[in-house]
């Protein structure tokens, strides 16, 4: 099977900093795969790469089947890659039905006409529990609900991928708890290739087929959520060695 | 779809502009001329709306392209016929809107918005010298059409822009400038090539100016780049814009209705009183009325946004 | 080549360059702190050119003097627009959302209104006055005694200005604003107080820089605008942000200017400052200096 997506030797560097080196992955059509590491050690930076609003410094990105890297980010939402963003940037001054309109009109699978893309619209602001907020403005929403929307956006333009960064950030516990199940219906239903990236351990192993751990730009390990969790080289990076 | 509101207020949109077309037989020619500067306001702040309003990106150079169009019309005056000589200035314009856009476009946020300025008076000088090259110290054209034929001309192309900008807003490049507006990072991020929407739509924006800035130029016969690449215009435009509300269709009407009572009022008698309180009103709506008058009433009144 | 470097054009670039300098910091600092930009900058600066013309001309009070008091009265009409207009701006989560936007165009208002108010109490013709004219001969350069003089005083402020950012607490204060506004905040500084000293000492130099220059040339209520754009241009080659680089970069717009109009003539001064400050944002604009910002 050929992977969906496949990243070749990808580095990025500022200067003489490397955040990332010698990246390579894939993930294969409707998996879930992880990416873990800590704070610095080049998650958002990979997703950037993937989504295209920063240029790679080395090595090839490739997505179903055609190059992507260098792409402007909007020629990569539309062959087929949408993204969320750490820190949520809703489209302000729009209704929240707007926000996912938009995303409809303009992304990988269009919609024709406005009224399509608002029948799209409403049907996912539905399978992620904003039908009730429709016609608010997008600011006015709390966190949770605008991390939802985050995600509601990015589904509404009818991704092959779709790139989560950090969606749990700041929910309370009930709240992941809904998040990750609204996450996991919208891979099933529909057919979606995840990458994530997220700090609570517990919900990126219970969400994830399979993790990559990146460590100062580097993959250090990568495998089933057991396997990383046991791998000694995540051990070591994470708690350190034994012995001083 | 069209809903019995909006056909209520399309009928009463037609109505007026038949009366409008009617006035130069009704009034004398001073009211009519009030009446042509209101059409000029109007058919200008429109435009600029569809580019500025829709994205965000405020110009305050738009004078340039009423500068343009003016001197394109003076340039071809007696060698092509006015009908013309008036449309391609407007084709001008537009094609310097292209040629700067391009680069300009690329420019963020408040730099944009001293860049547009910049150009504005870049091209000025230009003109300027080239005047100076040519031996000229401004033009004077004799001949030119009657007041009621500029009026009638005008009429049009303030329905023209009242037009364009509606279906801008409506069609799916008004969606993605609206988006841009609202966070242009996050709209690439779902598909909206912004440098293109914004290039179309700034483009788009510069036509009816040029057209406007060659029929004022027809009006007053007298061709001076100073004043016809004067600052001033910017100005007022994007005034009448943040006063009357800058991304719907009545927003700038509103605006231009208020802009030209208050000229009547004050710029015979005190021109600089008139400056004076159009800067006051600025900056009291930018903080405290950035919908506009549109949109305060509105608010006030509780009508839903389409 | 002997032209080139004749003490004529030379001395033309220093004087130029150092009031340039003066307008450039105070908008300078105002960006650097706050991220504004200040479209009524040069507008400042007339003000304090007719402070000075005004005081000559009705009491026959030194313009070096009135200098003392245009920088007085620009402090606190820039104290004045930072309490009413600026933390507004600041206060509302909205307005703050686009306040660059905003501020410019509610700078744009403060220009139309002080252009206007100046053109009704003066008249929009030029005025002028005589002071200092004899001219002093340096080696081989004539110079006008108040050019001289304007040189001295405006090379003294920015000397005065540099030492301030280097050594003084508030000075330091806004430095650690312009590199990293939270952290600033963090270590206990208060940015609110400290910006409203940013906008005083702005509209001060301005103000400074206007007086100094009425005595070299004709005022108008319409002059300042071009002292904006020279500013801008000079900030964004100098580094949006950095104060020395002002300085550097007032010599080199200086010198272009100078020497351009020299070598072309009057008429394309215009041509020449708008034609660099359009490249100069196309270009580069974080400056040659500057770190690179988010103008793209």
């Amino acid at each position: 099977m050929t992977a969906l997506l496949r990243l070749e030797n990808v580095g990025k560097s500022y200067g003489g900093v490397h955040a990332l080196r010698g990246l390579s992955f894939e993930v294969g059509e409707g998996e879930i795969v992880g990416l873990m590491g800590a704070n610095g050690a080049g998650k958002t930076t990979a997703f950037s790469l993937i989504a295209g609003t920063q240029r790679l410094s080395d090595g090839e990105i490739w997505f179903d089947g055609r190059r992507v890297d260098g792409r402007p980010a909007y020629a990569i939402a539309r062959a087929g890659i949408a993204r969320t963003f750490q820190i949520v940037r809703p489209l302000s001054g729009l209704r929240v039905i707007d926000n996912l309109v938009v995303a409809a009109l303009y992304g990988h699978a269009r919609e024709r006409s406005r009224s399509d893309a608002e029948d799209r619209a409403r049907t996912i602001l539905d399978e992620v529990g904003l039908s009730r907020e429709s016609n608010r403005l997008a600011e006015t929403l709390t966190l949770a609900g605008r991390k939802r929307l985050e995600v509601a956006r990015a589904v509404a333009t009818g991704p092959k991928l779709l790139l989560l960064d950090e969606v749990l950030a700041g929910l309370t516990a009930s709240e992941v708890a809904a998040a990750l199940e609204m996450i996991r219906e919208l891979h099933t239903r529909r057919k979606l290739t995840i990458v994530v990236i997220e700090h609570v351990m517990r919900a990126l192993t219970q969400l994830s087929h399979r993790i990559v751990v990146l460590h100062h730009g580097e993959k250090i390990a990568e495998g089933s959520p057991t396997e990383i969790l046991t791998d000694q080289r995540v051990i070591e990076a994470y708690l350190g060695t034994k012995k001083r | 779809m069209i809903q019995k509101r909006q056909i209520g207020l399309l009928v009463l949109a037609a109505v007026a502009v038949l009366l409008f077309a009617a006035l130069p037989w009704a009034v004398g020619p001073y009211p009519l001329g009030v009446w042509l500067s209101l059409l000029m306001w109007i058919a200008l702040a429109e435009s600029w709306a569809m580019f500025s309003g829709l994205s965000g990106y405020v110009s305050l150079g738009h004078a340039v392209f009423y500068g343009v169009g003016a001197y394109v019309t003076v340039l071809l005056w007696q060698v092509v016929p006015l009908w013309l000589a008036i449309p391609l200035g407007g084709a001008v314009a537009g094609l310097l809107a292209l040629v700067l856009g391009w680069p300009c476009l690329r420019v963020r946020g408040p730099y944009f918005v001293i860049l547009t300025l910049g150009v504005s008076e870049f091209v000025k000088y230009l003109v300027i010298s080239s005047e100076a090259a040519l031996g000229r110290n401004g033009r004077l054209l004799i001949g030119t059409p009657s007041l009621t034929v500029l009026f009638e001309a005008m009429l049009a192309l303030a329905v023209v822009s009242a037009v364009m900008l509606q279906l801008v807003r409506s069609s799916r490049l008004g969606t993605g400038l609206l988006a841009i507006r609202a966070d242009e990072v996050a709209a690439e991020a779902v598909g909206v090539n912004a440098a293109a929407l914004k290039l179309v739509s700034f483009t788009l924006s510069a036509f009816i100016p040029g057209m406007v800035g060659g029929l004022m130029i027809l009006r007053s016969t007298y061709f001076e780049p100073l004043q016809a690449f004067s600052p001033t215009t910017s100005f007022t435009i994007v005034t009448i814009a943040i006063l009357g509300g800058s991304d719907e269709v009545p927003g700038p009407i509103a605006g231009a209705l208020f802009l030209v009572l208050l000229s009547e009022l004050l710029w015979a008698r005190a021109p600089e009183i008139y400056m004076i309180i159009l800067g006051v009103l600025l900056i009291l709506f930018v903080l405290f009325v950035p919908e506009g008058l549109l949109g305060r009433a509105r608010r006030l009144f509780g009508s839903a946004r389409p | 080549m002997s032209v080139i470097l004749s003490g004529q054009l030379l001395s033309a670039v220093l004087v130029l360059a150092a009031l340039y300098s003066l307008v450039a910091i105070g908008l300078n600092l105002v960006y650097g702190t706050m991220r504004l930009l200040n479209v009524a900058h040069g507008d400042l600066l007339m003000l304090g050119g007719y402070v000075a013309y005004w005081g000559f001309a009705k009491w026959g009070i030194s313009p070096l003097l009135s200098a003392v008091v245009a920088m007085a009265l620009g402090a606190a009409l820039g104290t004045l627009v930072f309490a009413t207009l600026i933390r507004r701006m600041f206060a509302s989560p909205r307005l703050l959302a686009r306040v660059e936007s905003n501020s410019l165009l509610v700078f744009f208002g403060i220009s139309t209104v002080v252009q206007n108010v100046t053109a009704l109490a003066f008249s929009a013709n030029n005025r002028g006055y005589s002071y200092l004219d004899d001219v002093v001969a340096i080696g081989d350069t004539r110079i006008a005694a108040n050019r001289l003089v304007a040189l001295v005083i405006a090379t003294a402020a920015c000397a005065a200005c540099v030492v301030f950012f280097r050594y003084a607490r508030s000075g330091m204060a806004m430095r650690a604003i312009i590199q990293q506004r939270d952290a600033a905040a963090l270590v206990g500084i208060n940015v609110e107080r400290i910006n409203r000293q940013v906008f005083a000492i702005g509209f001060a130099l301005a103000a400074l820089a206007g007086a100094l220059i009425s005595m070299t040339q004709e005022i108008s209520p319409f002059m300042g605008f071009p002292f904006t754009i020279s500013a801008f241009v000079i900030i964004i080659l100098g580094g949006l942000g950095n104060i020395t680089g002002s300085i550097i970069g007032a010599l080199i717009l200086a010198t272009v200017e100078v020497y351009g109009v020299a070598i072309l003539s009057p008429s394309f001064r215009s041509i020449l400052v708008y034609g660099v400050f359009i490249a100069v944002l196309l270009l580069r604009p974080q400056g040659l200096f500057g770190r690179p910002i988010a103008a793209r």
